[in-house]
């Protein structure tokens, strides 16, 4: 988890990267169950997103090999 | 001591959102409809507890951000603690829009600004060029986009002379500046918005349906007026009030939830249809007007309109039918009927009008049916000639600043330039900036100078961050209840971004006098220069914003009429209703105004319509006749 990413000589922390790839899968994510749907069953939809975006980021860190609670 | 610049753009409003009218005027809602008026009318001016609950989660999210900035480290965390305050809205959907392109827009010019810098660096003036450039190219472009988009290119502006002119005097630094600044506003937005969107969210679509029947309320009011033969001038003032307050919510609106974004292009539609009924009405009132008193046989068909008129928003759509076919078989048989002829504008309104309440019901019932205009950008009223005088001065204030900073070497010439900058690129959009400008940095200079005794007895007691948020809260909470208003927001705003900016000193905890003075006449001389650099080339009377309004509507039809512009109804009606909205907006500030120009302009729009129609009736170009009407 920890470490740095080298983009054309600027060093980005790894949790940033983590970050941006877990956005844009809750985006995805979000695009296809609101294509279901889904977001009709939902009462709160932001706070349903916010969950969903902390679940999507804990996954892709551990999808990278990072466990936060080692 | 040194006055922070940031930004400050407490309401960003394009050319469009900009029509508003006076706070006095109380919404109109016709007979059994008035419960539609009241609270919900307009979201902005909500009740005590509302303003509480939104100054105290601004609050809330603007601690959490100085928390993570404090805890994080981050060089100016008092920057992102002004962002929280600049981004927050009472409305999720507007809070969202203006975090998204506020994060855009920085991004794009800290990019900018690190692109130039080095590569210029070693050419003062080059650099200075270049900079002023590329804040004046992109608020000129910002000035041609509509409402809340454009704010992403006015925040790549100035962001870029935010960063860029500091390195004038550290070179080295532009980089560490741009990411401090990349990261605090990130930080800032982010938190405010995560607050705002899920504790206790206030949706624009609930006020939407009330905004709506409002506006479809006062058009049934004016309508009847017309029906009736009573004067139309106040009525027609609410209509076009209602309006504008309206324009700004549908923008917020499609920002707001996935539900509401589906129900988007009903919304769009309805809000077209509703825009059409305006040249309808003044067109019938014209011909009834000249029928005189006695309207013979149209009697009954008058007296049935206006009795479902007078439903409001609530009447039953499938009246129409009866009233249609009265007026059907009131026609007499022969020739098709001519425009000019009373029932076919009668005609017009009834369908219009079952139209509009059909629309009404397929929003409330979630209006995915409804797709017959494809979403895309309404056509706004581009004015380039105006968005170029804008970024002129913008350029002659950064460079009149820059300039006589670098050659009388003056330290805090590049907190004048950036204060320009920004002045001149958040206001640039109004009909006053000089005096939008002077304000703000009247009130920044009111929360600096409070800042001043907080920050040498109270400070020195505070240890730990919970102290430190209590003290702000004593501040910022009484002030958060009025930063959503609309009068007096902005200096509310403003003077957030004086106090937030002074207490930024504390990192370094320098009392330094010669420095405090610096940064107070910093500020005074880069606000006063593009004051009035702004009055001498931009700022444009009330009545003369008026004429050019209604003399671009004069070149449209001249265009229609030539044949060189055939546009689609829709569209003509949304673009000139958008003018007449414009010029609504500003009749409260023209002296001595009668209301004949807003007349005058709805007269153009169903002239506009006429000549269109008559277009696609003669398959031959037009000739000169009705060049002549055009100017009629």
């Amino acid at each position: 988890m920890s470490g740095e990413v080298d983009l054309c000589g600027v060093f980005f922390p790894a949790f940033l990267v983590s970050l941006a790839a877990a956005l844009a899968l809750t985006a995805l994510i979000r695009r296809a169950l609101a294509a279901c749907g889904v977001y009709r069953l939902i009462g709160r939809a932001p706070l349903f997103d916010a969950a969903l975006a902390v679940i999507v980021l804990g996954g892709v860190t551990v999808a990278q090999g990072g466990l936060p609670w080692r | 001591m040194r006055i922070n610049w940031r930004k400050t753009d407490p309401l960003s409003r394009g050319p469009v959102s900009e029509a508003r009218l006076g706070a006095g005027r109380a919404p109109a809602a016709i007979g059994a409809d008035g419960a539609a008026r009241g609270k919900e009318g307009d979201p902005i001016k909500g009740t005590l507890l509302k303003d509480c609950i939104f100054s105290i989660k601004t609050f809330a999210g603007a601690m959490l951000a100085l928390y993570l900035a404090f805890s994080l480290d981050l060089p100016r965390p008092y920057w992102a603690l002004i962002t929280a305050y600049i981004v927050a809205r009472p409305l999720a959907g507007m809070m969202r829009s203006k975090a998204v392109y506020r994060l855009a827009g920085t991004l794009v010019g800290a990019s900018a600004a690190v692109a130039l810098t080095p590569a210029l660096i070693d050419a003062p003036a080059l650099l200075m060029l270049a900079l002023a450039l590329w804040v004046s190219a992109c608020l000129f472009l910002s000035l041609l986009q509509p409402a809340p988009r454009n704010y992403a290119l006015r925040l790549a502006g100035y962001t870029a002379a935010l960063v860029g002119f500091p390195c004038f005097d550290a070179p080295g630094e532009t980089f560490a500046t741009a990411l401090a600044r990349v990261e605090e506003i990130s930080l800032g937005v982010v938190c405010v918005a995560l607050v705002g969107q899920l504790a206790f969210p206030r949706y624009a679509g609930r006020y939407l349906m009330a905004r709506l029947d409002l506006w479809l309320g006062a058009g049934a009011r004016w309508a009847c007026d017309a029906l009736l033969g009573r004067e139309p001038a106040a009525d027609r003032r609410r209509f076009v009030a209602e309006a504008a307050g309206l324009a700004e919510l549908c923008v917020h609106a499609a920002y707001d939830t996935p539900a509401l974004r589906a129900a988007e292009s009903a919304t769009r539609t309805l809000h077209a249809r509703i825009a059409a009924l305006a040249p309808t009405i003044h067109a019938l009132g014209d011909r009834l007007g000249a029928l005189g008193p006695d309207k013979g046989a149209l009697s009954p068909i008058l007296a049935a309109l206006t009795k479902w008129l007078s439903a409001g928003p609530r009447g039953a759509p499938d009246d129409a039918i009866a009233i249609r076919a009265a007026i059907a078989s009131a026609r007499r048989p022969g020739p098709p009927p001519e425009r000019a002829d009373p029932l076919a504008r009668l005609d017009d309104l009834a369908r219009l009008w079952r139209e509009c309440l059909l629309l009404r019901q397929a929003v409330r019932s979630g209006g995915a049916s409804v797709s017959r205009r494809a979403a895309g950008d309404p056509p706004i009223d581009r004015d380039p000639e105006m968005a170029a005088r804008s970024a002129l001065a913008l350029f002659v204030a950064i460079l009149a600043c820059a300039g006589a900073s670098i050659a009388i070497g003056w330290q805090g010439g590049a907190v004048a330039t950036m204060m320009a900058a920004t002045g001149g690129a958040v206001f640039a959009g109004r009909d006053d900036p000089a005096g939008m400008t002077m304000r703000f940095s009247l009130w920044t200079t009111v929360g600096a100078l409070f800042a001043g005794p907080w920050l040498v007895a109270v400070m020195p007691a505070i240890d730990g961050f919970a102290p430190l948020a209590a003290s702000l809260g004593l501040v910022l909470l009484p002030i958060g209840c009025v930063t959503a208003k609309r009068a007096i927001g902005a200096n509310a705003i403003a003077f957030v971004y004086g106090f937030g900016g002074l207490m930024a000193l504390q990192e370094t905890y320098l009392v330094d006098f010669a420095a405090w003075a610096n940064g107070v006449l910093s500020v005074t001389v880069g606000s006063w220069t593009v004051a009035l650099v702004m009055a001498l080339i931009r700022t444009v009377s009330p009545e003369r914003a008026v004429r050019r309004l209604v003399a671009a509507g004069r070149a449209d039809l001249t265009a229609i009429a030539d044949g060189r512009w055939v546009p689609n109804a829709d569209d003509l009606v949304e673009r000139m209703f958008d003018r007449i909205v414009a010029i609504g907006s500003r009749l409260a500030a023209v002296e001595g105004a009668t209301g004949a120009c807003l007349d005058q302009a709805l007269a153009d729009l169903a002239s506009g319509l006429d000549l269109l129609r008559l277009g696609q009736q003669r398959a031959t170009p037009f000739g000169g006749e009705s060049r002549l009407a055009a100017r009629a």
